[in-house]
């Protein structure tokens, strides 16, 4: 997609257009769906969340400003909507949709044992993105997801760029704390499991 | 450079954020240290974590969708705004007659004399009588209807309403939520 085609695009989609929308739609879909699956941790709500932002971001296209980057704009929607989310969310408990989304998780790979590793690598990491609080959990996402850079995750959060070095700093110090929790607990648990079967012997 | 301006330089070091003499102050500072140099193998851990974060596949159909709702919404606000439209002429249209109609009366008094001012003064009676027959049928009906309301009556159609509206959301919640379900499976 060039970066005139895009401009076509917004131009006629900002004039109410829904076909030069759907293109945007088609072009934006995968950062978009992402960012919401990384945030709300669900499949279904995910792709709701995502629907719901495009649906406010044509809605109100005026908000847009033309020397902004389309993508920081969309992700910066898509983002507030999850909060708006995981704020609501709080003390909801999850619904059999909710439960029964959480299944599908899409797996490439046809090999078992790799298979196995691969939806341990991917509990750990759903794990450590659920312990962050949202605002840390939204930078690590832009960060590594999106290969964000300072500058963009502050244009997308509507903070100063000194305030997302730090809060990418403490985030990165929580993960680092919970996971060495992680392994002294694993660890603790090996000993124990050892010392059992020692004794049995 | 001290511990922690050493844990905010590690983290900036990840970004590819550091200049030449920061990141030399880190590493002299990583080796006279073994606390900050176990933080600095933290932070690895978590580049060697998230350096696998692929993005996931979207959901089949995933545009036509958004452009589907998008298009209810449009349509739902549309027929709003059409009937917001209406109601708004419609009181600007009785005001302004209203209005006219007293301002006017003394030239429809003179009009009147003319045959034809006339024969339409006649019709609009005669529309008006039929009008108001009608409205006092309905008045009847109304005053019959409200006269039979005894408590035990309202009580019956309170319960009954509730009921209904009760069936009408199990109905349209299960089938929304099985609607989800399949399309979910399905993929």
């Amino acid at each position: 997609m060039s970066a005139e085609l895009e401009r076509q695009w917004i131009e006629s989609a900002a004039a109410g257009d829904e076909e030069a929308f759907a293109k945007l739609v088609e072009a934006y879909q995968m950062p978009v769906y992402n960012l919401a699956y990384r945030m709300l941790g669900n499949p279904l709500e995910a792709e709701d969340a995502a629907q719901e932002t495009f649906i406010r971001a044509f809605t109100r296209f005026n908000t847009y400003k033309p020397g902004l980057k389309f993508s920081s704009w969309i992700l910066s929607i898509a983002s507030h909507h999850c909060i708006d989310r995981l704020r609501r969310r709080r003390g909801v408990v999850l619904s059999m949709e909710d439960i029964m989304g959480q299944r599908w998780i899409p797996d490439d790979h046809p090999y078992p044992e790799e298979m196995a590793l691969k939806r341990e690598e991917r509990a750990l990491i759903a794990e450590t993105l659920e312990m962050l609080p949202t605002p840390y959990r939204l930078v690590i996402v832009l960060r590594y997801w999106h290969d964000a850079s300072y500058e963009e995750i502050a244009e997308i959060t509507k903070d100063s760029v000194s305030a997302i070095k730090s809060r990418l700093h403490r985030a990165r110090d929580m993960i680092a704390t919970h996971l060495q929790k992680r392994e002294q607990s694993a660890q603790v648990e090996r000993r124990l499991a050892e010392n059992a079967l020692s004794r049995s012997f | 450079m001290r511990c922690q301006e050493a844990s905010s330089a590690m983290s900036l070091k990840m970004d590819q954020r550091l200049s030449e003499s920061e990141e030399r102050e880190l590493t002299e500072h990583l080796a006279s240290c073994p606390a900050c140099a176990e933080e600095q193998a933290r932070y690895i851990g978590i580049e060697s974590l998230f350096a696998d974060a692929r993005w996931l596949p979207v959901p089949g159909g995933f545009s036509q969708h958004v452009m589907r709702r998008i298009h209810q919404r449009r349509t739902r606000l549309a027929v709003l705004r059409g009937f917001l439209a209406v109601v708004i002429f419609g009181l600007v249209a009785v005001g302004t007659l209203a209005l006219l109609t007293s301002l006017l009366n003394p030239v429809f008094q003179q009009l009147v004399r003319y045959p034809f001012f006339a024969w339409l003064v006649t019709t609009g009676e005669g529309i008006a009588a039929v009008l108001r027959t009608v409205v006092y049928a309905l008045r009847l009906v109304l005053s019959t209807v409200l006269n039979s309301l005894t408590p035990y009556v309202v009580g019956y159609l309170a319960l009954a309403a509730l009921l209904l509206l009760a069936w009408t959301r199990t109905v349209v919640l299960s089938r929304r939520s099985s609607g989800m379900i399949l399309q979910n499976n399905s993929r």
